[in-house]
């Protein structure tokens, strides 16, 4: 065997467990869900004929898909410019030489590391409208209260803010890095020519951030996008189905009411929708100077 | 070149030995514990069984009683509980590990979805003679449960109790607004007018809310089925699930109550959730708490001065909604004639035991502990057990029951009506439109 062939074959052999893994548990059901969704299996087992388009064209007149795929946008829109600015705004405060510096860069990362179950049990009580400690301090200073997971108007909001103060973390951090990453001496050059600190944000910091942005918001969107755990838990879809999130018509449909081919059908049509947003991404990021 | 090439081999021989020793290790490691992990038996030939319920209120307390007194009371057979959340997530767990292989040796069911699993190979018949061998005969359970246990002419569960929805009351604040009698125990109160003024008066008496209410989840269908069937409503659908048979006028009038509550005559908090609606009447703010009974122990542990009466009677017919719970026994791969007689065991010792499930407030379907004196002058359960005979059970359809699409549309539909955010005669509208929904819709292929 040549030299380059046996680097070959411990290339390979490193990426072969990770590739099985991929294989078996995404790949391979990637295609058994695209079988599934042409047909009407049901979660109880039972086989099914293939019906063709039928779960597509059900799901393209469901007004529950509409909504529910509404509502993974909207959730998108509305957490996506709070997480990319203030995790930008954060990191530039803490890449100062503060004294504590690192106590605040663990406090802002730390909610991260949190599973979604303590998260969302932790701040299902804050948001308790009769006892909760938000509405407790808004009655103090005598500001209205809300019944903030249960009113159709405040309940998407709520599930908002709860997932900024979650996942900012991570934004935070790719940020940092990609500030720690400037060198010095552009600030230097950039005061010398009469910038101020504004100008040196919006000139020299930001410009130089735009690799660090892109990757920001793209993983960002596709993960709003693909929103699940905190709304199935602080609201489960409610209140009255208005923060039902895409994934979660799905899984409802799925695996509640067993119709697996038909949550199939739907999770396809979602997933031509992420490949559509990725690809607009990419083509309006990454043009190659 | 030669010399690193050497130290380098040395050590990358040492690392790559070490990693396929722990890999090794940890592959062997790995298949022990697959081979242990089938929940057979364990070391000294006791048999373990996993059982599975939803008990997560206060009577979840009573049923692990019941679990460590089977377990001390012999020594062939250890029963392991697991306790999850209620809901759409329990059901949809007994199902998948049921089709995965990896069921329960026993589960609790609510009856209200025998139309549902029954038809889909998930439970399995239950064998009367074992049910004899271990004195369980089909005379001893109260009637409507041991109807609904049977699907096509077979048993498919036995009925462990029945939980209607009934009516908390603060002794306290009651005694302050003027509500109890000489005996001490609530003055009877019939029509709406009247229950709403007696909920207001424990408000002047003290009371944050009149009632507490759980408005979230599934409890608001639970009351709007009451107060159907209080206005004379009958069944909502037709007996093959195809049709629907609602009233439009008592749907809206039963609802249109519903919204005087939270948002007319305001006695109950627009959107309270179940936690707090617990923790309303546990702390006292709540002069009266609209609930199943299961919280008896919750606040009987607390130590507050309550008791319990039947459900209101707001209109004409005296009625209430429940369900009943019950013992079902998962399909297994391969069954196990010596586990089903340990499961029949175990569930024959909960039946006998029953008046331990009583004092979580459940009325046992059991009848020869209902029979029984001690379980007759239990308090607050006496105060209630005479509802059994006037309850609404949810439609026996495949779409409906326990945590059911059903339960979950109907409940988001009339949770609205609490919060204001739909009207009555649109929150009913919305719910009719759901059920017409489910009434078209075809079971799923078994």
């Amino acid at each position: 065997m040549s030299r380059q062939a046996r680097i070959d074959l411990h290339g390979y052999a490193f990426v072969l467990p990770f590739l099985i893994v991929y294989g078996l548990f995404t790949l391979w059901p990637i295609i058994a869900g695209l079988r599934m969704s042409f047909s009407n299996v049901s979660l109880l087992g039972g086989s099914s004929p293939f019906v063709g388009f039928q779960n597509y064209s059900q799901a393209l007149h469901d007004p529950a898909f509409w909504a529910a795929l509404w509502h993974s946008v909207e959730f998108t829109i509305i957490t996506t410019p709070p997480l990319v600015v203030l995790g930008l705004a954060l990191a530039l405060l803490a890449n100062r030489a503060l004294p504590g510096r690192s106590l605040f860069r663990m406090a802002i990362f730390a909610p991260f590391v949190l599973p979604v179950t303590v998260v969302t049990l932790v701040w299902g009580w804050l948001y308790e409208p009769s006892f909760g400690l938000i509405n407790g301090y808004l009655a103090q200073l005598h500001l209205p209260t809300f019944g903030w997971l249960t009113d159709t108007r405040t309940a998407m909001p709520a599930v908002a803010i709860t997932t900024i103060w979650w996942t900012l973390g991570f934004n935070f951090l790719l940020y940092l890095a990609g500030l720690q990453a400037i060198p010095r001496e552009y600030y230097e050059a950039s005061a010398v020519d009469g910038a101020n600190a504004w100008d040196q944000l919006w000139h020299v910091t930001i410009p130089l951030l735009k690799r660090t942005t892109v990757i920001v918001l793209i993983l960002q969107v596709l993960a709003s996008l693909k929103v699940f755990g905190q709304i199935y838990a602080m609201t489960g879809g409610g209140p009255d189905f208005s923060t039902r999130s895409e994934v979660e018509y799905v899984y409802e449909q799925g695996f509640t009411a067993y119709h697996l081919g038909y949550a199939a059908a739907m999770s396809y049509l979602f997933f031509i929708v992420l490949l559509a947003v990725s690809a607009f991404q990419f083509r309006l990021f990454a043009r190659r100077r | 070149m030669n010399r690193t090439h050497q130290t380098l081999n040395r050590q990358s021989v040492t690392r790559r030995s070490f990693l396929s020793g722990s890999l090794a290790v940890g592959a062997g490691a790995a298949l022990a514990a697959c081979a242990s992990g089938s929940g057979s038996a364990s070391p000294g030939g006791k048999m373990t069984l996993q059982y599975w319920n939803l008990f997560s209120g206060g009577d979840g307390t009573r049923m692990v009683e019941l679990v460590n007194g089977f377990n001390k009371s012999q020594k062939d057979i250890q029963v392991k509980a697991t306790t999850l959340t209620w809901g759409t997530p329990y059901y949809t767990k007994l199902t998948t590990s049921t089709i995965a292989g990896q069921a329960p040796d026993v589960a609790i069911m609510h009856l209200s979805r025998m139309a549902s699993f029954a038809p889909t190979g998930i439970i399995t018949e239950i064998d009367g003679g074992l049910m004899s061998k271990y004195g369980l005969a089909a005379g001893q359970f109260s009637p409507k449960p041991w109807q609904m246990a049977h699907s096509n002419g077979q048993l498919m569960a036995i009925p462990l109790d029945t939980h209607p929805m009934v009516m908390y009351y603060n002794k306290t604040l009651a005694q302050k607004a003027g509500l109890l009698g000489p005996d001490g125990l609530l003055k009877p109160i019939t029509g709406a007018d009247a229950l709403v003024s007696a909920f207001k008066s424990t408000m002047s008496a003290g009371a944050k809310w009149g009632v507490a209410i759980d408005t979230e989840d599934v409890n608001p269908w639970r009351l709007w089925t009451a107060l159907y069937a209080q206005l004379g409503g009958g069944a909502i659908v037709s007996p093959d699930g195809k049709q629907v048979l609602l009233d439009d006028s008592t749907g809206v009038e039963a609802a249109s109550f519903m919204r005087e509550l939270s948002l007319v005559a305001k006695v109950t908090g627009p959107a309270t959730d179940y936690p707090a609606a617990v923790a309303l009447f546990g702390n006292q703010k709540a002069g009266f708490f609209l609930n199943g009974e299961w919280e008896v122990t919750t606040y009987q542990t607390d130590g507050i001065p309550f008791d319990v009466t039947l459900f209101p009677q707001v209109y004409g017919n005296p009625a209430t909604w429940s369900d009943s719970h019950s013992f079902v026994i998962p399909h297994q791969r391969s069954a196990s004639p010596d586990r089903l007689d340990a499961v029949m065991q175990f569930i024959s010792y909960v039946q006998k035991n029953a008046i331990t499930w009583a004092k979580g407030g459940h009325i046992p379907a059991y009848t020869p502990v209902v029979q029984n004196p001690a379980y007759q002058a239990l308090l607050p359960q006496a105060h209630y057990h005479a509802e059994a005979d006037h309850v609404v059970y949810d439609p026996q359809v495949w779409y409906s029951g326990a945590a059911s699409t059903l339960e979950t549309d109907a409940g988001a539909a009339f949770q609205s009506v609490f919060s204001g955010h739909l009207t009555a005669a649109q929150g009913y509208a919305q719910f009719k439109t759901a059920l017409q929904q489910l009434t078209a819709q075809k079971p799923p292929q078994i």
